[in-house]
């Protein structure tokens, strides 16, 4: 149910950001939107199915840790 | 496009919003105990010099921002290589604001509500603030200040009443070395957090105003949180105050004026809810420049949408719960932080002034 809604609220975004950069012709500025849009839609899709992205705080909390000494 | 002119007022307001923005809630430097009020005074103290040197580094280059002048000083592949640093910097502190955020509201207010719902209405908000451009946000952001201080002298005056100035003593009873662990503390959390705003400050109404700016905004900014903590330290005591996550908000449903004035604690969501807003703004507002900056566009405004869907998407997914969010704000986050508050912009600064150096010479031989 929630995919749903989530895969709606993407489209509606799309229609409204999208079409009209197609429509000005604007091909630069879509060659670095659509793959930040597309992430962040499959990211969102993942989420609303249950699945656990994962987190980059561990990851940095491993190296400042390390820098320190700390462990 | 990018000749978006702020005053010097809505430049002061900016800051003193973004200072008192998250710290007002979630108190740090909890280690200084009962003299968390000096920590919050040497950090501010110690905040003049390094804020001096962000002003310093933006009055050499005038109308120009922290990303141009990495590529200035640095040439190309250097200078991209710490604008990407310095935009994960901003991306990452509006993803925590915006957890801090949506923390806040779950844990005082709506209980049961998801917590993607509360964080997807302040991104969708913060977004279309930044699309309206900076101009809007000092604006509106100068028409909101004198609400929020208003209602936070009120709200500390009602509680005269409950203070107990034994609370304070002893002064400096564990020495110097808490304190000045808190003072650390309170310097990378607010104070020196302001270097995003080297990234986003970069057409002002004279060459001057950045000292100004950051001086007069720091000055109020802190004095507000000074006076914040302080209260709060007269009202709970040092023991509460290290426990809890949220200790205004704690303090503020203590008061009782003669069964009457209570539970006033909404004047701390609001002004929470406004000083949170800008700096979510801010931070995104530094990345999509950064971003479009570093990929060579002219405009930064069609990217917002998908950077500000990922720091919704991240800051859902950053932690597992508050107490998770409270030990990196609290222990790794000052740690985390120096590189990009302290060591980059020492060495843009001294690689600043060698190139102006350079260019007064050249230009005084011809």
């Amino acid at each position: 149910m929630v995919v749903i809604f989530v895969i709606l609220i993407y489209i509606i975004i799309g229609c409204i950001e999208i079409i009209p950069m197609i429509k000005q012709k604007k091909k630069r500025e879509l060659i670095l939107y659509s793959p930040l849009f597309i992430s962040a839609f499959v990211m969102s899709v993942l989420l609303s199915i249950g699945v656990k992205i994962p987190s980059p705080a561990e990851p940095i909390e491993k190296i400042v840790m390390t820098i320190l000494g700390k462990q | 496009m990018n000749k978006e002119v702020i005053s010097d007022k809505q430049g002061i307001v900016l800051v003193v919003l973004f200072i008192m923005g998250s710290s007002l809630v979630i108190g740090g430097g909890a280690e200084a105990k009962q003299d968390v009020w000096i920590a919050v005074i040497v950090g501010m103290l110690s905040a003049i010099p390094i804020l001096l040197m962000y002003a310093r580094i933006l009055y050499l280059f005038p109308g120009k921002d922290m990303f141009d002048i990495v590529n200035v000083i640095f040439g190309k592949i250097i200078g991209k290589g710490i604008s990407l640093l310095y935009i994960w910097f901003a991306f990452h502190l509006g993803v925590l604001v915006l957890r801090n955020f949506g923390c806040f509201i779950q844990s005082v207010g709506l209980r049961n509500t998801p917590m993607i719902i509360t964080l997807a209405s302040i991104g969708f908000l913060s977004m279309w603030g930044i699309k309206e451009g900076i101009e809007v946000l000092g604006r509106w952001s100068e028409f909101f200040l004198p609400i929020i201080l208003s209602l936070i002298i009120i709200t500390l005056l009602l509680g005269i009443s409950d203070m107990e100035l034994s609370n304070l003593k002893p002064v400096l009873y564990d020495g110097f070395k808490p304190m000045m662990k808190g003072a650390f503390s309170f310097l990378t959390f607010p104070f020196a957090e302001t270097i995003i705003f080297t990234m986003i400050f970069s057409n002002m109404k004279s060459k001057k105003s950045v000292y100004k700016i950051y001086m007069v905004g720091l000055l109020i900014g802190g004095g507000v949180l000074l006076l914040i903590t302080l209260v709060e330290i007269l009202i709970l005591g040092s023991n509460i105050y290290s426990v809890i996550y949220a200790p205004f908000y704690f303090m503020v449903g203590r008061i009782n004026v003669l069964n009457f004035i209570q539970r006033i604690e909404i004047i701390v969501s609001i002004s929470f809810i406004i000083g949170g807003f800008i700096k979510v703004s801010v931070s995104l507002l530094a990345a999509c420049r950064g971003i479009t900056k570093v990929f060579g566009y002219k405009d930064y405004r069609f990217i917002v949408v998908p950077i500000s869907l990922l720091m919704i998407i991240l800051s859902y997914s950053i932690y597992n719960n508050v107490d998770d969010m409270a030990r990196w704000a609290f222990e790794i986050w000052r740690y985390y932080a120096v590189p990009f508050q302290m060591i980059l912009p020492i060495l843009i600064f001294i690689g600043a002034e060698i190139k102006t150096r350079k260019n007064n010479k050249k230009s005084t031989k011809i």
